[in-house]
């Protein structure tokens, strides 16, 4: 027979218990989806004129492209607070699908406010026992909160890889795309935006991880893997080591 | 000498109070003029009537959640005005009496939706 603390302390068992997603969260998420799905397909209604067929078939692939990358990055966070002894919940974010809409119209489609929502923690102590369980801190929730955005920015590396495996795919050049907008706008020190949960619990580790993001994903669209990688880094050092000689000290 | 340094004191507190409540008093005004400019330069980087009547639309929502949210607070009322006047300033497509209708129709629509709990 199961030990029954074993069972309570085992992550498979907390991730079936916990991993699951409530009515408010499905229904936001599904508004998202298809708000970010639009917003990316802003400018693919038509190659010269308006074209209905056309621009419905690119807002599917869209809706299928966001619908990944939103279910990567809800699985990064849930892990992650689930395996700091945390419940994750996902919060739709109005204003920020409204910003995103009005700067789609505004630009026509060439920039992608892709701000969703953000996460919000509940604190299990049954879970936490040998750690910190009188309540909720800084760090684990900073940490479970710029998972997304990593895994957003891990997914876009794949799509790079496959990319230039099959270079013919608009498909996957787009899917890059998306995840490397989610990624870094995610990644703004803006409440209730991920960043800014990783922004409260450490600043120097913040400004590393967004430079670092920002750097890769950026140099991403021109560099392969490697050296957008390589570029991510120097930039987080740098930035990591100006905020830190400059206000931090 | 105590009764010296409490008044530089009270005087150093007066001073820091009075910046602090010009603030206070002046933030109406500060939120008007920024959304005003926003609201601005968005309008006027629209390149056709079509899309500013969608954006005013878009606007007006956010308008009236913000409104629903922070019942009969005036300032706030003014805040928003700043941003329809800065829209309708900048606009350069369409008629301004739609662009008002179509922000009051946004913004009563986001209202009763906030109103009967359909959005939270």
């Amino acid at each position: 027979m199961v030990n029954p603390i074993d069972r309570l302390s085992s992550f498979s068992y907390a991730v079936k218990k916990y991993y699951g997603f409530d009515k408010d969260e499905l229904k936001g998420m599904a508004v998202a989806i298809v708000i970010i799905a639009f917003i990316v397909s802003f400018d693919e209604w038509g190659v010269d004129k308006f074209d209905l067929m056309y621009g419905l078939r690119n807002f599917f692939n869209a809706i299928l492209i966001v619908l990944l990358s939103f279910i990567v990055y809800q699985t990064a966070q849930r892990f992650t607070a689930i395996k700091s002894g945390f419940k994750a919940e996902w919060r739709i974010w109005i204003y920020g699908l409204l910003i995103g809409l009005v700067l789609a119209f505004v630009s026509r489609g060439k920039l992608w406010f892709l701000a969703p929502g953000g996460v919000i923690v509940y604190h299990m102590a049954g879970h936490r026992i040998c750690s910190f369980r009188y309540g909720l801190n800084y760090w684990p929730l900073g940490l479970s909160a710029i998972m997304g955005p990593l895994a957003c920015a891990m997914l876009a590396i794949i799509f790079k890889i496959l990319g230039a495996a099959l270079p013919a795919n608009i498909l996957i050049l787009k899917a890059m795309k998306i995840n490397i907008w989610l990624a870094i706008v995610n990644l703004l020190p803006i409440p209730p935006l991920d960043g800014s949960n990783m922004f409260f619990a450490s600043r120097m580790f913040y400004i590393f991880t967004f430079a670092l993001v920002v750097g890769t994903m950026i140099s991403l669209i021109f560099f392969n893997v490697l050296i957008s990688l390589l570029i991510g880094l120097v930039a987080g050092f740098i930035l990591w080591q100006v905020l830190y000689w400059t206000l931090e000290k | 000498m105590a009764g010296a340094l409490l008044d530089t004191g009270k005087m150093r507190m007066g001073k820091m109070n009075k910046k602090g409540f010009e603030f206070l008093d002046k933030w109406v005004e500060l939120f008007f003029f920024i959304l005003l400019v926003i609201g601005f330069i968005v309008s006027i980087n629209i390149g056709s009537a079509f899309f500013s009547y969608i954006v005013i639309f878009l606007f007006g929502l956010m308008a009236g959640r913000f409104l629903q949210l922070r019942k009969n607070i005036f300032p706030f009322y003014l805040i928003v005005l700043g941003l329809l006047i800065g829209y309708l300033l900048g606009s350069r497509y369409g008629n301004w009496k739609i662009v008002v209708f179509v922000f009051i129709i946004g913004a009563a629509v986001s209202w009763y939706v906030h109103e009967k709990e359909y959005i939270r």
